[in-house]
């Protein structure tokens, strides 16, 4: 996969982001891969009761902000969750 | 160079959170059949509550269109979906008229606010609770 098909795959549930990791260029795609990791990751978070809602629609707006910033080539930092650095 | 989000990235996010959303309660609704919600797990357990208590009622209150319901619940979930619904209809006429007049435009400060509203709410409705014993809906 290129890197922008990586990029915008990441973004598309957390199945895509196994196919992006796997099957991707993650060494060009770096920047979106950790983003859509640590969205994924902190949607986990929505099992938890009481913030798990307004947490799970912040989670989801940052996937698609991610994903239309990777379907224009650019490198959108999402709110809170972009600053975290997971992939080094 | 990375980049912050602007209206480019949110205007979108938001029309299509506000589908997904729709499906969900759509789901709920109708599928469903609107079952009843269960107490926050936290407010029963440690018998404080937890800074989202009510946000799920208020969520539902909303969707029944009781909007002071709704901001008795939690105040958040008002302000959120009143302001989201406000940038995107001003976002939409702005765009309508080619890009003149009158627009809201995202900023990082509008999360900030949410935060302070859940923490507010948060410590106001246990201050009520614990030192006054005045119950609030959750």
């Amino acid at each position: 996969m290129d890197k922008r098909t990586t990029d915008i795959v990441a973004y598309i549930t957390p199945i895509g982001l196994i196919i992006a990791l796997v099957l991707g260029d993650r060494e060009a795609s770096k920047f979106h891969v950790n983003q859509a990791l640590v969205i994924w990751l902190a949607s986990l978070l929505d099992f938890i009761p009481c913030v798990g809602i307004l947490w799970g629609i912040f989670c989801l707006v940052c996937a698609v902000i991610g994903l239309i910033g990777a379907v224009n080539g650019e490198e959108t930092e999402v709110p809170l969750l972009g600053q975290i650095k997971l992939l080094k | 160079m990375n980049k912050r989000p602007t209206d480019r990235e949110v205007y979108p996010a938001v029309w299509i959170a506000a589908a997904i959303l729709l499906v969900f309660y759509l789901f709920w609704r109708y599928i469903l059949g609107a079952p009843a919600l269960p107490a926050c797990w936290f407010a029963s357990r440690w018998h404080i509550y937890c800074p989202a208590c009510g946000g799920t009622r208020a969520l539902i209150a909303l969707s029944r269109g009781r909007l002071i319901s709704s901001l008795v619940y939690h105040p958040a979930v008002l302000y959120v979906f009143g302001s989201a619904a406000l940038y995107v209809l001003s976002q939409s006429i702005w765009r309508m008229r080619g890009r003149r007049g009158w627009v809201l435009h995202y900023r990082s400060g509008w999360l900030v606010s949410v935060l302070i509203l859940l923490l507010g709410n948060w410590l106001i409705r246990n201050i009520l609770w614990l030192c006054f014993q005045i119950p609030i809906p959750q």
